[in-house]
């Protein structure tokens, strides 16, 4: 048992072993066929229920056992055997590796055991290679060439079916037998070498000779490589291809003509032999290196193999004529090789017949000449080039022999020599040569230097003096090269410049340059010169000596005159003025053109003015500065055209220097007066002083004619003054418009320059006749510009930079002056403004009245350069109280009272809407607003200003435009005067500024101090009246007060005492009210009670019982209703109103009330007026005052009832004639629970007491004892209701009793 | 009719109970008695009554509130309010809720003997009314089905 439970245990693991195996796993009995076991991958084959079928069935899918099973080769003998086998399963497609073996199986038996394992990978690899080795063999067998193998120790291997074929022997001649038996025994020495090499792994082509069957020999072409077998060289694989019959036909060739073969191959020149095919067959080495491939690579191919398309053709073209034709031919060929260079062949071609005179091939010979041809091509441009340079030279060229003659001559060196070039050819260059210069070149002296530079290029430069056909004579600068040529023989080339003209100038300059550098020095004197004077004399110093002139003179211009001022020569000395105006003297017209005047002649020249002397030729030099004509020099001589064009320039010289020295002596004067004239309008005091000055300086210092000084005044800008006129010049012109040089100066701040003022549309004629040139410079500091200097010229261009210059520096002297000026100005007006600031601070503060200190204000504020002052007070609502003016007429006063703005128009000119016209606390309204204009001025602001005056709010202003500089007359402005809380307590305006300016901040800063000033003053008033008023009324007051207070606290005593009592009452009410109602219940039961008593005792008969009875009920009753008044008297007092009238009151309250028989009514009452009230409560008061009536007249008496309409109320009267009442009982009558009877009526009055005021009536008693009692009450005829009066005090009076009895 | 009408007295006044019993029954009522709302309620489910007689402050509910009740459960039973002093409010109240008739406190008991009476013959003329009426209709609809016979032949 333990044995087999093992066994299943082995069993079982072998399974779960087989069930892990990719492998197909199965076990089946030998004898049944049956199988055992399969494992899960044969199941996934085959099926899971294969265990108990056949195996042949399940695998194989018989009916009986496959007959290649192989049980055979595992049993019997076999056990313990293992077999393999491969099996194809067509089912899958697939290769399975069977792996066969009987093991010994449970039972006691040995069953098969298979496992397969899937090889198709495997399967599919092999046939592939199965596959290729065939087709390889193919290959092999097939092939063409030999193919065969060697082995290392030169056996042959193996040999293809082609070896058959191509030697006759068969393979299995020679396989095995070394293979240097089959080589030509010529060539086994190369192809043991051979062998060598390709054992050695370096292989290569060689071609050897094999024995055929036949006994021939064939030539072969053997390409090999070693045979590699696991790595290690065991052998030759080799391919060999029959070339015997190419070799024949080589060989044949070779044999026809081995010389001319060598001969061919000896020729440097290309040699080819081509048959008629073109192809190639024989070349030389030449050709070889021309395309660079070997022979045998070149050999039996066309030119189209060998060269580039487009050579081949020009080849074939030439071969095609050669072969046709059978004539020779010579053409010249190229070839391009790769880098792009051509050569060049002279090719030569025969054509070969053979025996018969058959063209047969072409033998070509190609010489290259290459080189040749580059040379002919550069030898032609050299030359052509060495011409066009020879004949087109500016310079002479001439080329000299050995023998010294002139072999050459171009066009240049004839013209220099004056020959002409025949002429020139063929002589000894000597001959041209001046004698002086011959000299340089004696024969002995050039052979010898020839000699010395033998072979060598040598050249000198010589300067030769010529002797020119014509027998001038020249100089010449020749540049002599030597060279030598092929044949040893000297060449001189000599380059000639003909410098003759040069030379001769260059000595006119040399001299020219001594005079001139003579000038220079004296013009170093000039500008050292202290005086004009000096320079006068120095210049005609230089004139004289260093120029050399005989007659000089100088003249100076002055405005329109040119006027001599010295004068060297001149036999006598004499005066000189001529005006420039005028079409006189040489001198002059140099003035006006502003150019030297050369009059050779001055006979012919109508404007010479005659000397003494006589004078022939005249030179006049204008001495200018820029294009300025300061004066002129001027030179003259008895002879003919007697000065140069040196003459002229050095004169130029001399004048430019002179007139440099004059200019700058000038300036420095200038520049002097003009610091003189600085200094001096330092302490000028005005304005006008200034511009006196100023206007004088510019026509002395800087001598300008008409000069004109114009001061910037708001927008205008005004002519001050001007001097040159014959009459004076009024003159103001608006900045923004377009006239006037002078306001372009202004706005454009800087000079402006107008050389042609008629081509000027801004120009404005202020009436000078001719003015022709205008410059305005701006009066700027920084750059605010205060005015402008102008000056004006007849002449056209007048003016220059210098004078722009001194003009700027005056400009510039004459703002700071006036910006002195201004600010001496500012300062004194402020010291003054400040001054009276103190003075009238000061005189302010001894004023008392306030009425006068605000016109001290007034007044003060006028001095600070307002004319018209004006101060309103004004009320909280801004609107004027009381006016203070100063400086205003009667007329404007009025005037002003009529237009002064209400309260509500100021208010909004503080507003914000008005921000942005003010300045500080000021508000400036320019009239120039157009929201102003129509807003504040109250016109349209197209409206002109004369017509917009008469309609405008405002007090229109006297003065004019013309007086103020950038204030206009109608400009407003106006403060606020505020207290220091802000409230405004009155309007300041002023206006016509002295100074006609604008207010700044700075100009109203000190006013500022007036504003608050002022305010206090107004503030101070305002309160001063009202203090006064209040002190009054206080003193009245103060009076009353004392019996105000006692009545006051009597009444609040009252008050007080009332409240005290109305309190208690409520109190007390309250409590009475909760008493009175809890006694009902033990009155209810009493009287319950006593009924019953009184049923059951009735039958008894007793008298007194019953009267006893009697009294109980009749006190619980009067209890009753003593309980009902106090609930009703504690009750709120709601009145239920309707229409009634006093009779029906009256009679309603005595239709209750039982009256006495010896009391009698007088009834008085009236249907009317009709009456709303609450007639159940009007029942009860009157009930109440009758029954008390009744009760006051125990004894009997009258019963008077009265009722009367009183305006909206009714009056009832009820009297009695009855005891009366004294006063105490009077003044406690109103009082709950007072009263004077035993039996008392408690509530009563207080209840008509309340229902009557309830209904806004009134209730009285008059009495006096003895006298009987009269109640009046006094109802309205509508009752006012009075909420929350009496509105009282216990309003949930059961609920409360409730309460309590809960608890 | 009215000596054998049964009254139920609610009132927490336990004199006013006793004396209104003894003067009640001796008038021949058959009276009971209630001390709180709560009570009341009780005997009016448990028993008859042909009239209540009800404070109109009781300790456990106010007696309006108790009429509002009373007036679901024993409608027909009148229900006489006792006030101790009457307001046009509470009056209103009272009849709006329910109440036949109220009496003041103290009560003259002749008035309140007169007002029960009023109510108990008000209860029986109801009852003999409505009885009539059943009868009327009846009648009417006998005769209304005979004319619908004659009619009903007459085709």
């Amino acid at each position: 048992m333990a044995d087999e439970e093992e066994l299943a245990h082995v069993l079982k693991k072998l399974h779960m072993l087989f069930d892990g195996l990719e492998d197909l796993v199965y076990v089946a009995d030998p004898q049944t066929y049956e199988i055992l076991f399969a494992n899960d991958k044969f199941k996934e084959l085959f099926g899971a229920e294969v265990v108990g079928r056949k195996c042949y069935e399940v695998i194989h899918g018989r009916k009986a056992p496959c007959p290649f099973c192989t049980n055979k080769y595992i049993f019997g003998e076999n056990i313990g055997k293992t077999h393999l086998w491969e099996y194809y399963c067509k089912k899958k497609g697939r290769w399975y590796k069977c792996i066969d073996r009987a093991i010994s199986w449970p039972g006691n038996k040995y069953v098969r055991f298979e496992m397969a394992v899937d090889i198709t990978s495997h399967k599919e690899t092999e046939r592939a290679l199965a596959e290729s080795e065939r087709r390889y063999r193919n290959l092999v067998e097939a092939a063409p060439d030999v193919i065969y193998t060697i082995s290392s120790d030169g056996k042959i291997v193996s040999l293809n079916p082609a070896f058959e074929r191509i030697t006759g022997w068969k393979c299995e001649e020679w396989v095995g037998k070394p293979f240097v038996e089959i080589i030509h025994p010529d060539d086994v020495f190369e192809a043991v070498e051979n062998f060598r090499k390709t054992l050695a792994g370096k292989p290569e082509p060689v071609e050897l000779r094999i024995r055929a069957k036949s006994g021939e020999y064939l030539v072969g072409e053997f390409i090999s490589v070693p045979l590699i077998e696991n790595g290690e060289i065991v052998g030759e694989l080799g391919i060999a291809r029959d070339v015997t019959s190419r070799r024949k036909y080589e060989e044949e060739l070779q044999n026809v003509s081995t010389t001319l073969r060598a001969l061919v191959q000896a020729i440097p020149d290309i040699v080819y032999f081509k048959d008629v095919e073109g192809r190639n067959l024989i070349v030389n080495s030449a050709f070889e290196k021309l395309v660079g491939l070997k022979a045998s690579e070149i050999v039996g191919k066309r030119d189209e193999e060998i060269f580039p398309r487009d050579l081949a053709e020009q080849c074939r073209k030439s071969d095609e004529i050669v072969l046709r034709n059978g004539v020779a031919v010579r053409v010249e060929e190229y070839t391009v090789n790769e880098k792009g260079e051509k050569r060049f062949f002279d090719t030569i071609k025969v054509p070969v017949f053979d025996k018969e005179g058959k063209v047969v091939g072409l033998i070509g010979v190609s010489r290259d000449i290459t080189e040749r041809k580059l040379i002919e091509e550069k030898l032609r441009e050299r030359e052509e080039f060495f011409r066009s340079v020879v004949e087109n030279s500016h310079d002479g060229i001439a080329i000299v022999d050995e023998n010294f003659r002139v072999a050459y001559s171009n066009n240049v060196l004839a013209e220099i020599l004056g020959y002409s070039k025949d002429e020139i050819t063929g002589q000894d260059f000597r001959v041209f040569l001046a004698e002086e210069s011959k000299s340089l070149f004696a024969t002995d002296k050039l052979r010898e230097q020839a000699k010395q530079h033998k072979g060598q290029v040598f050249s000198s430069t010589y300067e030769l003096k010529i002797k020119r056909k014509n027998g001038e004579e020249g100089i010449i600068e020749v540049k002599a090269t030597t060279l030598w040529d092929a044949h040893g023989k000297m060449r001189t080339i000599a380059q000639v410049l003909d410098v003759t003209q040069r030379k001769k100038l260059e000595e006119e300059r040399k001299i020219f340059e001594a005079r001139l550098s003579e000038l220079n020095k004296h013009a170093q004197k000039l500008n050292k010169a202290r005086s004009l004077k000096e320079i006068y004399r120095l210049t005609l110093d230089a004139m004289e000596k260093t120029l050399g002139f005989e007659y000089a003179s100088l003249l100076m211009v002055e405005e329109n005159v040119l006027r001599l001022v010295a004068h060297r020569g001149y036999s006598k000395i004499f005066s000189l003025k001529l005006s420039i105006d005028e079409d006189k003297g040489i001198t002059v017209r140099a003035v006006r053109t502003g150019r030297a005047v050369y009059v050779p002649d001055v006979r012919k020249d109508p404007a010479y003015v005659k000397g003494g002397e006589r004078i022939l030729s005249e030179l006049a030099v204008p001495m200018k500065v820029g294009k300025k004509v300061l004066g002129v020099l001027n030179v003259e001589s008895q002879r003919l055209d007697a000065f140069g064009e040196d003459d002229k320039k050095l004169l130029e010289v001399l004048a430019s220097h002179a007139a440099i020295a004059i200019s700058n002596l000038k300036r420095q004067e200038k520049l002097a007066a003009l610091n003189a004239y600085g200094r001096k309008l330092g302490k000028a005091k005005s304005v006008e002083e200034v511009c006196k000055q100023t206007l004088n300086a510019m026509q002395k210092i800087l001598g300008f004619k008409y000069v004109d000084f114009f001061i910037v005044a708001g927008k205008k800008l005004r002519l001050i003054n001007s001097l040159g006129l014959s009459r004076p010049l009024k003159l103001v012109l608006p900045l923004d418009g377009e006239k006037g040089i002078t306001v372009r100066a202004v706005r454009s701040g800087r000079a402006v320059y107008v050389p042609d003022v008629r081509k000027d549309p801004a120009y404005v004629d202020a009436g000078i006749s001719g003015i022709l040139s205008e410059l305005a410079v701006p009066i700027k500091l920084g750059d605010r510009v205060l005015g402008v200097l102008n000056v004006e010229s007849e002449r056209l261009d007048a003016f220059d930079d210098e004078d722009r210059r001194f003009l700027e520096i005056m400009a510039s002297h004459v703002a700071i002056a006036i910006t002195n000026i201004e600010r001496t100005q500012s300062l004194a007006a402020m010291t003054k403004k400040l001054e009276n600031l103190l003075i009238g601070s000061a005189k302010i503060m001894t004023i008392k009245d306030a009425h006068k200190r605000i016109r001290k204000i007034a007044e003060v504020i006028q001095k600070f350069g307002w004319r018209r002052v004006v101060i309103g007070r004004v009320d909280e609502n801004l609107n004027r109280k009381e006016l203070i003016t100063v400086g205003l007429t009667r007329e404007e006063i009025k005037l002003l009272r009529e237009r002064q703005a209400p309260g509500h128009v100021w208010r909004e000119r503080f507003s914000p809407a008005f921000d942005r016209f003010k300045i500080g606390e000021f508000y400036y309204i320019p009239w120039a607003d157009p929201w102003a204009r129509e807003h504040v001025f109250g016109v349209p602001p197209d409206m002109p200003t004369e017509e917009a005056i008469k309609h405008m709010r405002t007090v229109p202003s006297r003065l004019s435009e013309e007086n103020m500089v950038d204030w206009h007359p109608q400009d407003l402005l106006y403060a606020p005067l505020r207290t220091p809380e802000g409230k405004i307590v009155g309007i300041l305006s002023m206006d016509d500024p002295v100074d006609g300016r604008k207010p700044t901040k700075e100009s109203l800063m000190p006013l500022e101090i007036f504003l608050h000033l002022a305010a206090v003053i107004i503030e101070n008033a305002d309160l001063m009246e009202s203090l006064e008023k209040a002190r009054k009324e206080l003193e009245i007051y103060a009076n009353q007060l004392e019996e105000k207070v006692e009545e006051r606290t009597r009444e609040l005593k009252e008050m007080h005492d009332k409240l005290l009592k109305a309190q208690r009452l409520a109190v007390i009410g309250e409590l009475a009210g909760m008493v009175g109602h809890d006694l009902r219940n033990p009155l209810t039961s009493i009287a319950g009670a006593a009924y019953y008593l009184k049923r059951r005792l009735s039958q008894l008969g007793d008298e007194r019982i019953m009267e006893m009875l009697d009294l109980i009920e009749k006190n619980i009753a009067y209890s009753n209703k003593i309980i009902n008044d106090l609930l009703d008297y504690s009750r709120e007092v709601k009145l239920d109103i309707t229409e009634t009238n006093p009779e029906n009151v009256v009679n309603e309250a005595l239709a209750v009330v039982e009256i006495p028989s010896n009391i009698k009514v007088v009834k008085l009452v009236d249907k009317k007026p009709k009456m709303k009230a609450d007639s159940e409560k009007l029942k009860r008061i009157f009930v109440n005052l009758i029954r008390n009536a009744v009760d006051a007249m125990p004894k009997g008496g009258t019963l008077t009832i009265k009722s009367m309409k009183k305006g909206d109320s009714v009056v009832f009267t009820v009297s009695d004639t009855g005891v009366g009442m004294t006063k105490e009982v009077m003044e406690k009558l109103w009082t709950p629970l007072f009263t004077t009877k035993a039996k008392g009526m408690g509530f009563g009055l207080a209840i008509c007491k309340r229902f009557v005021e309830a209904h806004g009536g009134t209730i009285t008693v008059e009495s006096a004892p003895g006298k009987g009692t009269t109640f009046t009450v006094t109802l309205p005829l509508e009752p006012k209701m009075e909420e929350g009066g009496e509105n009282v005090w216990v309003k949930t009076l059961e609920s409360s009793l409730w309460t309590t009895t809960k608890t | 009719m009215g000596e054998n009408a049964r009254i139920l007295i609610v009132d927490d006044d336990e004199n006013i109970r006793k004396v209104l019993t003894m003067i009640l029954e001796d008038e021949g009522y058959k009276v009971d008695q209630a001390e709180t709302a709560k009570q009341a309620i009780e005997k009016t489910r448990k028993n008859f009554y042909n009239l209540a007689l009800i404070d109109i402050r009781l300790p456990d509910m106010e007696g309006i509130e108790l009429l509002t009740k009373m007036k679901d459960t024993v409608p027909r039973m009148r229900k006489i309010i006792i006030t101790g002093y009457p307001t046009l409010q509470n009056a209103i109240e009272a009849v709006n809720r329910g109440a036949d008739a109220y009496i003041l406190k103290p009560f003259d008991v002749n008035k309140v003997l007169a007002t029960i009476k009023e109510q108990l013959r008000k209860q029986e003329e109801e009852r003999r009314y409505s009885q009539e009426k059943v009868a009327e209709f009846i009648e009417t609809r006998v005769r209304e089905l005979e004319a619908e016979k004659i009619t009903q032949k007459r085709p």
